[in-house]
């Protein structure tokens, strides 16, 4: 009897969990973004791939930005959204379209709040840094090989400039692993690299003809060549300090824990015309105020920009960049930090260009808010799976606010902006019918206050940079934020158009201006 | 290490003297707004009522919002909500204390950190902080709802800001002196100078310590926008509201409008400015203490030798107000009556000579300690410094306890008194008696400017009401009362008042002398001042039924109709007495080509 009842358990369970998998198979095929692994990371890191070189599984780069994981994603995310809006119309009997208005301005004071928590905190957390003291004990023969990576695409123009740069940096040259990548069909950068006099230490890599034509595809081209225990890309405008290697390197030791470091940005040309003003006073803040902010409470940080420190091994065990991604400085942030690795901020200073022309202004910004489309769509294929990997709703949402956030608001700026002009212009009733008084006030604190608190925080970063004469353009950033909606928005379009379009960024206008 | 240990214990020692020193205010504030409460001067004048009914409408009204706000800085009527919010605080005036008290209990907290910083004695403070809260007056603002006590507390707060960044340099405490000049200036328009006289001297130190030209600029920037912010938004709040920016200054109910009926002894005239501010500050601060600090102030300026810029500057904060309403008084924007000078008797606006306070008490405290250091000091003449640092001591607290014994007790608030004598708030008392007696439902038209005092006392929602502040619902029940107000408070017509009060009470001078508004209201209390109507229902129905209009659409005849589509509601009503009376025109045209008269429904009806 009772090893009847045994063997009927038995057989019932298994059939219990026949239907539980069957059920998890069904409700995975239906809603494949539940996935907890990929099919294609089934294989291993594929550092052998010369067709584009894309090292990584094919589920981690945005080669196909439209999976079925983000299909369906979409599909219940909006049917979510969609649903709750409805929710609201029945039970609280408002319009539709005050229920969106209402969500928008509370996605603005949650944004709002958020940005000044982060810099509240960041205002006040001490960024890495050595002393000359350190740096002059270094012993050069305790120095790694270290290797830098500069990506040229026509670039004639501060060829000269680069060799300065580098050449100025403070690292026994025989450990410099200087790596310029070039692409085949750029004879001019070459020759201007020539007649400047290109040190011996310095190797030029010619780029193999493939597609995509992007600065990660050069990168990790160059990546398989390279030889430093760590590493630093720098783009062809950029002037380090001079002291930059010694410190990562005392960084790195010091924090066996960190797996790269960001520096500061800053323009040389800030001073060039009241673009370059107000984008270095955007800087100022972003990395000033609000790096260090998401630094300090160890939330995943989107990298920005060049002259990341990075230990080589770390870049080889992540699979190296995304060769399709066009800002993939932000999505190996967050690929690090998905495998665990910590970044840190350091306290050293690289110069870079400050586009000085709105048309490349414009087309650098449209890149980089087309990156972030990207990383947001490659990060949040599997939801859950990124979740946990992030450690936490509470990382997850961060990440939410920082990258598909920071796309989101910038187009609904666009949109309220238009809104608002409509009703100075027009006294438009239908616009105030979407603004009931309690959403009136919710947007009117989220976009008067959060306005103000904002371009004052620009201006707070300049004066932080000891910038003082840029404070005072920084009351125009308003006027910025048009732009970068502008940006944003051709980002948006583009990424429908042409997703993997590398729109080059034209360097060295300032030194046009110089000679002139 | 030690140093460290010990910076800790003084700042806990400290620590502890605030949290002691703010509860003994807390005190001392709520055993006096029991005492007044008591007596019944809680909302004894006309700005108390007004104040304390601006904060409950704010979020209790046909209409809440910012649209309530009105046209007075809004500081006070913001800080008062969460309790007039609650009945029984609202009715008796106490939600005032409630808020104020607190307040005053920071502006003392200020006071003593602003003395200690001056003079690295906690004593000075504390003595400071209690002459400030002595001072009979002081308590009597801070436990009414009136503005006060709130400014000179934010003064305070902006001098001791303004020291801390001049004594320390952080960046952060410009930026508190920034965002406390915004407050004190949301206190009252007063706190407005505090952004120039805080521009000069944030200028002054810094070319005086060769600072670069662009870190001025910088520094200026940043903290001029934050300075800038009560006055930025004083004026577009009067944009958005009535399109006029300074709505603030031009406003019906604005002192220049209120006093043009008024003698006005000090317009353009710089002296008799001067001495009517001069005596409002003798009577509510006192001879001593304000003669001790006009000669400490200029002793100090010639004995002070390392402070002397930090000194003048703090000082120049705390007396602003005192030129702020000079000015007023010249310019005739301000009135002030004191019983010494024309029209002699009679006290007005007093209070204005209460706001240099601030400066009397760190004036004379600084003097007092200036005198004690001088008296450690000195070999030989110890004694004598001693002595008279005492004596004046003594002199400053036996004033203050005289005046305080005087005020509170021997004259239980004669000047308040005084200068509420012929306010209308008896009459309103009466008036909102009788409308809380017969109130049934619907709503009470009114003009809440002319009649704070009888929301207070009516006890009835203020949802209730239908006042200016509620725009397009006072305009159209203006128009047309009858289809909308079931009561109607008004001026009585034969009332005594000036010119301009008349004027202003729309409904009184719109419908008391109106036959139609007397055939659809009935008169249902009336005194001196004020008139009480009762809506005839069977007359207000019979116009609907003449124009077409179902009873229930009319907002006076329908209690459930709590509120409506304004400008529909209205358009629908006017549409309807349009076609009816452009009948009525047709029908006497066709009549007259006839030959006949044309009678009316009323008068067949009469017949």
């Amino acid at each position: 009897m009772v090893d009847k009842i045994i063997q009927y358990s038995k057989r019932y369970l298994f059939e219990w969990s026949i239907f539980v998998a069957q059920l998890k198979a069904t409700v995975i095929a239906v809603f494949p973004f539940l996935r907890s692994i990929h099919i294609s990371e089934e294989v291993s890191l594929d550092f052998q791939n010369s067709d584009d070189y894309l090292f990584l599984a094919f589920v981690h780069s945005v080669k196909k930005h439209i999976h079925i994981e983000t299909v369906s994603l979409m599909t219940v995310v909006f049917t979510l959204f969609f649903g709750a809006v409805y929710g609201a119309v029945q039970f609280f009997h408002v319009p539709g379209l005050v229920v969106i208005s209402s969500i928008v301005a509370f996605f603005y004071l949650v944004l709002m709040a958020f940005k000044l928590w982060i810099v509240y905190h960041g205002v006040s957390y001490p960024l890495i840094d050595f002393s000359k003291k350190e740096i002059e004990h270094i012993n050069d023969d305790d120095l790694p090989l270290y290797t830098i990576l500069i990506p040229l695409y026509r670039e004639a123009e501060v060829a000269d400039q680069v060799i300065k740069a580098m050449s100025a940096i403070d690292y026994p040259k025989d450990k410099l692993d200087i790596i310029i990548t070039l692409e085949k069909y750029d004879a001019e950068t070459l020759s201007a690299l020539k007649k400047s006099g290109l040190p011996s230490h310095f190797k030029t890599l010619i780029l193999p003809d493939v597609c995509p034509k992007t600065k990660p595809k050069a990168l990790n081209v160059a990546f398989l060549e390279a030889m430093g225990e760590f590493l630093v890309i720098y783009d062809a405008e950029t002037v380090p300090d001079a002291d930059q290697l010694k410190k990562a390197y005392l960084a790195f030791r010091s924090h066996p824990d960190i797996a790269c470091f960001q520096t500061r940005l800053e323009h040389y040309n800030a001073n060039h015309n009241i673009l370059t003003k107000l984008f270095n006073t955007e800087y100022s803040f972003h990395y000033d105020l609000f790096l260090p902010g998401l630094q300090k409470h160890n939330f995943p940080v989107p990298l920005s920009g060049h002259s990341i420190h990075f230990r080589r091994h770390v870049i080889e065990k992540i699979g190296a960049w995304d060769p399709y991604n066009v800002t993939e400085d932000c999505d190996i942030g967050i690929r690090l930090y998905r495998q665990g690795f910590k970044t840190g901020m350091m306290n050293s200073v690289t110069y870079e260009e400050a586009t000085c022309t709105l048309k490349s202004w414009t087309i650098q910004r449209t890149r980089w808010m087309k990156g972030f489309i990207q990383t947001s769509i490659v990060h949040l294929r599997h939801p859950l799976r990124f979740k946990q990997e992030v450690g936490g709703w509470r990382n997850f949402f961060v990440f939410l606010l920082t990258v598909p956030g920071t796309v989101a608001v910038n187009i609904l700026n666009l949109v309220l902006w238009v809104i608002l002009v409509i009703w100075l212009v027009m006294h438009s009733s239908f616009i105030q019918t979407l603004y009931p008084q309690p959403v009136l006030y919710m947007s009117g604190v989220a976009f008067i206050v959060g306005s103000f608190i904002f371009t004052y925080l620009n201006l707070l970063g300049a004066y932080r940079r000891k910038k003082f004469y840029l404070v005072k353009y920084g009351m125009l950033t308003p006027i910025y934020w048009v732009m970068i909606a502008i940006a944003t928005t051709r980002a948006a379009l583009q990424i429908i158009k042409n997703p993997h379009g590398w729109e080059k960024t034209k360097h060295g206008s300032h030194l046009s201006k110089q000679s002139g | 290490m030690l140093k460290r240990t010990t910076q800790t214990t003084l700042s806990a020692k400290l620590a502890r003297t605030e949290v002691l020193l703010f509860a003994a205010v807390l005190v001392i504030g709520s055993l006096y707004a029991w005492y007044v409460y008591e007596l019944g001067f809680t909302l004894f004048l006309v700005d108390q009522n007004a104040h304390l009914n601006i904060s409950r409408l704010i979020i209790d009204s046909l209409t809440p919002g910012i649209s309530q706000i009105g046209f007075w800085p809004p500081l006070l009527h913001i800080l008062m909500i969460p309790f007039s919010f609650i009945d029984v605080l609202y009715q008796s005036g106490l939600a005032a204390p409630f808020a104020l008290v607190p307040v005053l209990g920071v502006g003392a907290l200020f006071l003593y950190k602003l003395l200690f910083l001056f003079t690295k004695r906690k004593a000075a403070g504390v003595l400071g902080a209690f002459l400030f809260v002595s001072n009979p007056y002081v308590l009597y603002y801070s436990v009414t709802p009136m503005t006060e006590a709130l400014f000179i507390s934010s003064l305070f707060i902006v001098a001791y800001f303004l020291a801390h960044w001049l004594v320390t340099e952080q960046f952060s405490s410009l930026l508190y002196l920034g965002i406390s000049i915004t407050l004190a200036g949301l206190a009252r328009f007063e706190g407005f100078l505090l952004v120039p006289i805080a521009v000069v001297i944030v200028v002054l130190k810094l070319v005086l310590q060769k600072k670069h030209y662009h870190e001025i600029e910088a520094l200026l920037i940043l903290f001029g926008l934050i300075a800038v912010l009560g006055g930025v938004f004083t004026v577009m709040y009067g944009w958005v509201f009535t399109g006029d920016p300074f709505a603030f200054l031009n406003n019906p109910f604005s002192p220049q409008a209120q006093q043009r009926d008024y003698f006005l002894p000090s317009k353009h005239s710089i002296v008799n400015s001067f001495l009517y501010l001069l005596y409002a500050l003798y009577h509510l601060i006192g001879k001593t203490l304000g003669l001790l600090a006009i000669g400490a102030f200029a002793a100090l300026l010639f004995l002070l030798r390392n402070n002397r810029f930090n000194f003048i500057a703090v000082s120049l904060v705390l007396i602003s107000p005192f030129f702020f309403d000079w000015f007023a008084l010249f310019q005739g924007s301000a009135l002030i009556y004191v019983p010494d000078l024309p029209p002699f008797g009679e006290f007005a606006n007093e209070r204005y000579g209460l706001y240099p306070f601030g400066f009397t008490v760190f004036a004379a405290g600084m003097f007092v300690y200036f005198l004690y250091e001088r008296a450690l000091s000195q070999r030989v003449l110890w004694p004598v410094t001693a002595i008279a640092t005492g004596l004046i001591m003594g002199l400053l607290f036996w004033n203050s306890a005289l005046l305080f014994y005087n005020v509170t007790y021997a004259d239980t608030f004669k000047v308040i008194q005084m200068s509420g004598k012929g306010s209308l708030i008896p009459d309103q008392r009466e008036l909102a008696l009788a409308l809380r007696g017969q109130y049934d439902y619907g709503k009470i038209l009114l003009m809440r400017a002319m009649q704070n005092h009888i929301t207070v006392t009516a006890q009835i929602p203020l949802k209730s009401y239908i006042v200016e502040s509620n725009y397009p619902y006072f305009d159209e029940a203006l128009e047309l009362p009858w289809f909308f107000a079931r009561w109607v408070v008004m001026y009585n017509p034969d009332i005594a008042v000036v010119e301009w009060r008349k004027e202003n009470e729309r409904i009184s001078a719109r419908w008391a002398n109106s036959d139609e508004f007397r055939e659809a209201y009935e008169l249902v209390f009336e005194n001196e001042s004020e008139r009480l109507y009762r809506l005839r229902e069977d007359v207000v129905r019979k116009k609907a039924a003449m124009i077409g209009m179902d009873a229930s659409t009319i907002p006076s005849l329908n209690p459930d109709m709590v509120r409506w589509e304004t400008r529909t509601v209205y358009a629908e009503i006017t549409g309807k007495l349009r076609v009816y009376y452009e009948g009525i025109m047709v029908k006497a045209d066709e009549a007259k080509t006839l030959g006949f008269e044309m009678q009316t429904d009323e008068d067949a009806e009469d017949n």
